[in-house]
């Protein structure tokens, strides 16, 4: 519909499941996930990875200020491409998630949005779309059920670890504009090089004991 | 240090050094890759590419900090400029006498970094010969009795004359190398031997004809006002009246080729009230009157009016030439655009958010992980970091997933149920919700020196709950409590 060529991610299950194997430009990604703690983000910043190689900036919205990046630097991201931006109230926080969607000069915009109504998801969307940008919108579980204009919705759950070599998380696609929703891969994060792999869910647990600590 | 450009034939070559590259062998003119060479014993050699723009800029710069030697400073004409005129007329008895000028230029300039040669001479051509050619004034200020110019010149090569490269090619065939050779030949012939340039520039070397230069002076701040008739607190009034200002403003930089980085608008309110003031801060120098038009507008956005304006002022405080791109045939220059936009999209955030809003990250060498990075507003000058590097290093020691991706801005208390020996809690809780830890990794002892007056020490663990939820939790070692610092999104 657009013609703009698929960015892969970076992830290669990730990009398996996609219909076009990859992110399009101009167009938002929802990574959901319940609770705290749950490893989406981290798997953001790595999907983020590769759409900031082709040029352009990771802007980052933080209107709670918590966002830390020395995180981001041990995952392998240029420090140099990062821009924080950390307004003081919610309403300059959309303000400027809007604005950077519409530049052309931001690859990637993150930014955590708990609550918003459908109108200002297609105002976000209408931004993402001039300005060609991805934008990756970090949000509760809880909106699952509710309509939206993002390309992609993705459900991250946490997994228990059976390994030490690495974190395990369940990333599933619930809905895709193009092609149907509902792939689902495990994915395991190693801890020493950050890359990203498929873990069968049926792979037998090695003993906590005999693995080197991390 | 070493700077290069490129060279005639293609390639790049060097075209100044620092006395350390020049001990190692460096010359100007020398091929790029054998000055890399030769300089791979030394690590920090540092290679830039030479600006003459900005070398302009600086010399400008120094030419209006002279000011206070001189009310007349001049840059030389000459397509690299690289020497100061100053005219000391009437000027030497302010300072003792001319040598003491001279010392103090010398200790004025050191302060600053630089190395000067000075000399101080009847005429322009003179003391310009002097100061470059004379070995004495590399070590200190040559100053030349008046009237005593020809004698000064008598030894010094043709070459200080600052004569064309055909002249001095023709001088050099006939075995003519120093200036007092020149002078003892007959005057009548010179001007049909070698054109009149030799004998113009004989003259003005040895007072017989007159020479000026054209003294600097400092831009005058570029400005705007506005009395308002009516004093008024409509806001399309105003905005109307900062278009018309940024208007004119605009003509008098564009007329300069240059761009605003800092603007500066002050809004007088009716008495008893003080003055509003706005500014506006820049990344890139900037002429286009509708993004300072937007910018302005805002800045203004957020400043609420108790009374009403009767007079409007901008004034621009810092500008910087604005460099012309040439465009390319094939336009490749996506790369810059897209740079260009994003310079656009930070100056619109720091205007409407504030400057401390929009910024840039910065790793710090610090063990105690808030003051683990730095974060430096987009529009603040950005220094080449030299420490950059080495703290890049730090961070990159860290593993992957070590670090939280969102840290609490303070450590939150947390309740705690049994703890494991040696290890984090067996369950805990945190905004209402209690997790039971399954597995841990740990401690990390991160302790400050004593020096600091608010020391920690604390063992931090990651730990991951039995849905596989992962959190960074601490405990202070003197009092026993446990904190949540971060979390692993």
């Amino acid at each position: 519909m657009d013609g703009r060529e698929a960015l892969p991610t970076g992830i290669d299950s990730l990009d398996a499941l996609l219909p076009s194997g990859g992110l399009h430009r101009g167009t938002l990604v929802e990574w959901l996930a319940e609770g705290e703690g749950a490893g989406a983000e981290t798997l953001a910043l790595i999907a983020a990875t590769q759409a900031t190689r082709s040029g352009g900036a990771l802007v980052v919205v933080d209107h709670r200020q918590t966002f830390y990046p020395p995180a981001a630097a041990a995952l392998g991201r240029n420090l140099d491409e990062i821009v924080l931006v950390r307004p003081r109230t919610a309403g300059d926080a959309l303000w400027a998630l809007e604005q950077s969607l519409r530049c052309p000069g931001a690859a990637v915009v993150l930014c955590r949005l708990d609550r918003l109504h459908n109108r200002g998801v297609r105002r976000l969307q209408l931004a993402a779309e001039t300005g060609g940008t991805i934008g990756f919108l970090m949000r509760p579980a809880a909106v699952r059920s509710l309509p939206s204009w993002a390309d992609v919705r993705l459900l991250v759950t946490p997994l228990p670890s059976s390994t030490p070599s690495g974190r395990r998380l369940r990333l599933e696609i619930i809905r895709c504009r193009k092609g149907t929703g509902g792939g689902a891969v495990d994915v395991e994060i190693n801890h020493e090089t950050g890359s990203v792999r498929p873990v069968s869910p049926l792979a037998p647990a090695t003993s906590a004991g005999r693995s080197a600590g991390a | 240090m070493v700077l290069y450009d490129r060279a005639r034939r293609g390639g790049f070559c060097v075209v100044t050094c620092t006395p350390e590259a020049e001990r190692a062998g460096v010359r100007p003119g020398l091929p790029l890759a054998e000055a890399r060479a030769l300089l791979a014993g030394i690590p920090h050699a540092r290679y830039e590419r030479h600006d003459p723009q900005a070398d302009r800029e600086a010399l400008r710069e120094l030419a209006a900090r002279c000011q206070c030697f001189s009310p007349y400073v001049g840059i030389e004409q000459a397509e690299a400029p690289e020497s100061l005129l100053l005219d000391l007329d009437g000027v030497a008895h302010l300072f003792g006498d001319e040598p003491g000028l001279a010392a103090q230029l010398v200790k004025a300039f050191k302060r600053k970094g630089y190395r000067v040669r000075v000399a101080v001479a009847d005429t322009i051509g003179a003391a310009w010969a002097v100061a470059h050619f004379d070995p004495a004034s590399g070590l200190r200020p040559v100053v030349v009795p008046p009237g005593e110019s020809g004698h000064a010149l008598g030894s010094l090569p043709v070459k200080a004359l600052r004569l064309p490269g055909t002249v001095l090619d023709q001088l050099h065939t006939l075995g003519l190398d120093q200036i007092g050779q020149v002078l003892a030949l007959p005057r009548a012939g010179l001007p049909s031997r070698f054109g009149p340039v030799l004998l113009e520039r004989l003259d003005q070397a040895t007072g017989r004809l007159g020479e000026t230069f054209v003294p600097h002076r400092p831009a005058e701040p570029v400005e705007a006002e506005w009395p308002l008739e009516h004093p008024t607190a409509d806001r399309r009034v105003l905005e109307g009246v900062c278009r018309e200002l940024l208007g004119r403003i605009v003509a008098k930089l564009s007329a300069r080729r240059e761009g605003v980085l800092r603007l500066w608008c002050c809004l007088e309110t009716v008495k008893p009230c003080e003055p509003v003031n706005v500014s506006v801060e820049l990344i890139e120098p900037r002429a286009c009157l509708r993004d300072l038009r937007e910018l302005l507008r805002l800045r203004l956005d957020r400043i609420t009016l108790s009374a009403e304006v009767c007079r409007v002022h901008l004034l621009v405080t810092q500008t910087a030439g604005i460099p012309c791109h040439q465009r390319e045939l094939f336009d490749i220059g996506q790369e810059r655009q897209r740079r260009r936009e994003l310079a656009r999209l930070l100056d619109r955030l720091s205007s409407r958010l504030g400057a401390q809003a929009v910024l840039r990250p910065r790793i710090c060498p610090d063990h105690q992980p808030e003051y683990a990075v730095r974060f430096r507003p987009v529009v603040w000058a950005d220094k080449p970091d030299q420490k950059k590097r080495s703290a890049q290093r730090v961070c990159r020691m860290a593993l992957p997933l070590s670090r939280p991706v969102r840290l609490q801005p303070r450590p939150v208390a947390v309740e705690v149920m049994a703890v494991i020996p040696d290890g984090p809690p067996v369950r805990f809780t945190w905004k209402g919700r209690s997790y039971a830890v399954e597995r841990w990794w740990g401690p990390e002892r991160i302790a400050t020196g004593w020096w600091r007056i608010r020391d920690v020490q604390r063992d931090y663990y990651r730990v991951e709950t039995e849905e596989g939820r992962r959190f960074w939790l601490f405990r202070e070692v003197r009092e026993e409590d446990w904190f949540l610092h971060g979390t692993f999104e």
